[in-house]
């Protein structure tokens, strides 16, 4: 006897439908398991098996094919156990049982005969729905996160004997209970408030507008000023998570499997805290031995990616966040596919300004020009470009640190991103591809951040005086539009202007004109000749007691 | 990057001290180099020279007193002789520049060597205004400790005066102020803060019998020139200064405050401080160190 049963396999975010196939048969007593499967499907076959000896079930020896269809797809994973074990029930005893056609089946089996808990429960639960079933078995564990699902039945099950027993009849199906859904869409509080932080009224001001206008940031600052303090509590004046954003995110912690025990969605913006020692996969996400998981970047979706101590991060990881922070997405190919994540998170960095961390201190730094400058080079380029803000936060003084006024908590500043947050939204509703400021390019920046001619003739002063690059006056107006947008003014002053000035990136001053000019000698000046000098920064003089 | 890239026309000249172009002031030392191997000018025998000098890891304070040095005192003809180094050395051969006037580099390693390589634009300038670079190792030898010691009795040598703006107690510009002491040259230290690290080396010198320097018109009255018209003041006029502004001057310092500290200061949020911050600095009153450090500017 033949029977099918629904389930769902998993590629990237998204799932898809997988139909596995029983066929029981007379002939030498052997089980295969085909259809393009990965070792740890294969082995489902075994634990079923055992698990359904184990509960008593005894299977007759027949010959057993199993197929999970579509074949041509690489299948991965232990959730399909309780596809296969319903699938064997269903061939064997239960010939009319077809009223669970309509309903899917993921979950893991214990030899016990235990359901167990799987990853991205959600994601395969959404491709049910999609695929027009009417509901979903699931482990006991995992019915809350089925749950956001809506519009499905879902049951969950303890245990094989449970399974049997709603299998048996189509009233017993039924008339098994369902937990009523109690999915949470509340907005949790986080643990951590601006309240926290005394003094530092810069670097809070500057998370503020970073956080209203979706702009990237970087914090410098020695050692203990707070600049871990303040990332951290930057996902707190985030505006407050729709439902489909928590569901993207609920997803990708679910495929990660980082959802807590018991919970439907995540609830939270994600703030994540990558070590400097990370490797590249690990940020961007790669193949591991349960198949391609998400990385940091795309755990930190619609939250914050926090690098502490940029200029430590590996070159290689670090500009491979390039592509994917432009994109909002990031795409990981692999022999056996391509698998997108979204990776639509902020960036918040912090660095010390030299090695040992009081520059500009200099009673304190002894660190050499070249040393600070070649530890701040540690960060690349295209990096800083994409990060429109920077601030220095100032070292603490003990009187700041207890002092309990002149602090902001984290709902008063939230109340503020979200009123700059939706003079965005009414001023981008035409143009779909920009959600906040940062977004703008070049030419929605001509567009959207039209100067006075007062305010014109202003940033042109300034614009000679600090030398700036095209670049950095264009961070400089997406950042005063937000400063704009935070005080509702529909035009860029020249207060807004300035105030944007001062978080004016360290690009230029690390990448300015002489690094250009050293890349691109003119070519015109090239002439033949001895008389020609080297460049040779590497050596310091060794002798002690000459360092001028 | 080669030189030809800077593209300037400068012979490189090798000259002993039995050469007509030699510097007389170099043949009066003890030492002096037996060869000096010089691209673009020398300081003229008749030009009076000083050198200015101070640690590599200068504060900005430091930085802003050498090149306004520099500047005024180029403005009134006196070349400027320094090592080209990082800091002080080479912010007042910067204001030198600023100031239209001449300024010569005696490097520790070759000439065609740019050491440090920083400071290749200041190479290229230093030449393109009729100064000169010089070295007493061949053209190719690369920065060793031991020549940048001895090329100190150079840059003493070269010079009528050496002007100290910031050294550690312990530092390698001590070694050319002991040069010039053998020379017999006057050395003026500026004075700094009893507790700051790059005032102690100073304030040493002061205590063991160097000129104290409060302005170029101290040097110009030692070289007996004459000021001739130049605002040679370090205090700037306030005047022309908004009651805002002037509070917010008033608050910075020559050394630079971070925003935070201003902020508590005055009294005043980040948005309406942002905008007096960057009227001083576009009139020239203030400058801003780096992102969110602001200070006085002399």
């Amino acid at each position: 006897m033949l029977s099918k049963i629904h389930s769902a396999g998993l590629s990237g975010m998204d799932g898809f439908p997988v139909t596995v196939e029983v066929d029981e048969s007379d002939g030498l007593p052997k089980s295969v398991i085909v259809g393009n499967v990965s070792a740890s499907v294969r082995e489902s076959l075994e634990r079923c098996q055992v698990a359904l000896r184990n509960v008593n079930i005894i299977i007759p020896p027949k010959r057993l094919t199993i197929n999970l269809a579509p074949a041509d797809r690489r299948k991965d994973g232990t959730h399909y156990d309780l596809a296969i074990v319903t699938g064997i029930l269903k061939s064997i005893f239960l010939d009319d049982a077809s009223f669970i056609d309509d309903y899917g089946f993921v979950g893991e089996l214990g030899l016990d005969g235990k359901v167990r808990h799987v990853n991205g429960i959600l994601p395969m639960v959404a491709e049910m729905k999609r695929a027009g079933l009417k509901g979903a078995v699931v482990p006991k564990t995992d019915i809350q996160e089925a749950l956001v699902v809506e519009e499905m039945d879902i049951v969950g099950v303890e245990d094989l004997p449970d399974l049997c027993r709603i299998l048996a009849k189509e009233e017993s199906f039924t008339d098994y209970p369902r937990d009523t859904p109690r999915v949470s869409t509340r907005h949790e509080s986080y643990n951590v408030d601006f309240s926290d932080i005394h003094g530092q009224s810069f670097s809070v001001r500057a998370a503020l507008i970073a956080a209203a206008g979706g702009h990237n940031l970087l914090l410098s600052g020695v050692a203990g000023s707070g600049k871990t303090m303040i990332a951290r509590r930057i996902p707190t004046i985030l505006p407050e998570l729709s439902r489909e954003e928590n569901i993207e995110i609920t997803k990708i912690y679910s495929i990660a499997g980082l959802l807590p025990e018991g919970s439907a969605l995540m609830n939270r913006r994600p703030f994540r805290t990558p070590h400097h020692t990370i490797t590249t996969p690990a940020l961007v996400g790669g193949s591991s031995n349960s198949g391609v998981i998400p990385g940091e970047i795309a755990l930190a979706s619609r939250g914050v990616l926090f690098l502490d101590e940029l200029p430590l991060f590996s070159k290689s990881s670090i500009e491979a966040l390039r592509q994917p922070l432009e994109e909002k997405q990031v795409t990981i190919n692999r022999l056996n596919g391509s698998f997108r994540y979204p990776a639509n998170c902020m960036l918040v960095a912090a660095m010390n300004p030299c090695p040992c961390g009081y520059y500009p201190d200099r009673s304190k730094c002894h660190c050499t020009e070249s040393q600070i400058r070649h530890y701040q080079r540690g960060i690349s380029k295209p990096i800083l470009e994409r990060i429109d803000l920077c601030v220095e936060a100032s070292p603490i003084s003990f009187r700041e640190a207890t002092s309990k006024d002149s602090s902001v908590s984290s709902a008063e500043l939230r109340e503020k991103v979200h009123k700059a947050r939706e003079v965005q939204r009414m001023r981008f509703k035409d143009s779909p591809h920009l959600l906040v400021n940062a977004d703008m390019n070049s030419r929605d920046i001509e567009q959207f951040c039209p100067l006075n001619r007062q305010s014109r003739s202003f940033i042109e002063k300034i614009f000679e005086l600090k030398s700036m690059s095209m670049r950095t006056f264009h961070k400089v107006l997406k950042v005063s539009r937000t400063i704009a947008d935070l005080e509702d003014s529909p035009e860029i002053s020249i207060t807004h202007l300035s105030e944007a000035v001062s978080y004016r990136g360290l690009e230029d001053q690390l990448y300015g004109s002489m690094e250009e000019a050293l890349s691109n000698p003119d070519p015109n000046d090239r002439s033949r000749g001895t008389n020609s000098i080297s460049i040779s920064e590497n050596k310091e003089p060794k002798v002690r007691g000459c360092n001028e | 990057m080669t030189a030809q890239d800077i593209n300037f026309k400068n012979e490189i000249r090798e000259l002993t001290p039995l050469d007509k172009d030699y510097p007389e002031r170099l043949r009066q030392i003890s030492n002096p180099p037996t060869t000096l191997y010089v691209k673009g000018q020398l300081p003229p025998d008749d030009m009076p020279t000083v050198a200015i000098i101070g640690s590599r890891t200068s504060t900005e304070y430091g930085l802003d007193v050498a090149r306004t040095f520099g500047r005024v005192l180029a403005s009134q003809g006196v070349g400027i002789v320094s090592g080209m180094a990082m800091g002080a050395d080479s912010a007042g051969q910067w204001g030198a520049l600023d100031g239209g006037g001449h300024t010569y580099a005696v490097l520790g390693c070759g000439i065609n060597i740019c050491y440090p390589a920083r400071n290749y634009r200041l190479y290229g300038e230093i030449l393109r205004s009729r100064g000169g670079i010089m070295s007493e190792v061949p053209l190719d030898s690369p920065p060793l400790g031991k020549q940048f010691a001895s090329r100190n009795r150079i840059i003493s040598g070269l010079s009528d005066a050496v002007i100290v703006i910031e050294a550690r107690e312990r530092s390698g510009t001590l070694i050319t102020v002991n040069a010039a002491l053998d020379q017999g040259k006057q050395v003026f230290a500026v004075p700094g803060r009893l507790n700051d690290p790059l005032s102690k080396g100073c304030l040493q010198l002061i205590k063991e019998g160097a000129e104290i320097l409060t302005s170029p018109e101290d040097i110009l009255e030692y070289l007996h020139l004459k000021s001739a018209g130049e605002q040679l003041m370090l205090e700037k006029d306030t005047s022309a200064l908004n009651p805002k502004q002037k509070s917010v001057y008033d608050v910075l310092s020559v050394n630079a405050l971070h925003l935070d500290s201003i902020i508590s200061k005055c009294r005043l949020p980040v948005q309406e401080l942002a905008p007096i911050l960057l009227e001083l600095e576009i009139l020239g009153f203030s400058e801003c160190t780096k992102t969110g450090f602001y200070r006085r500017k002399l």
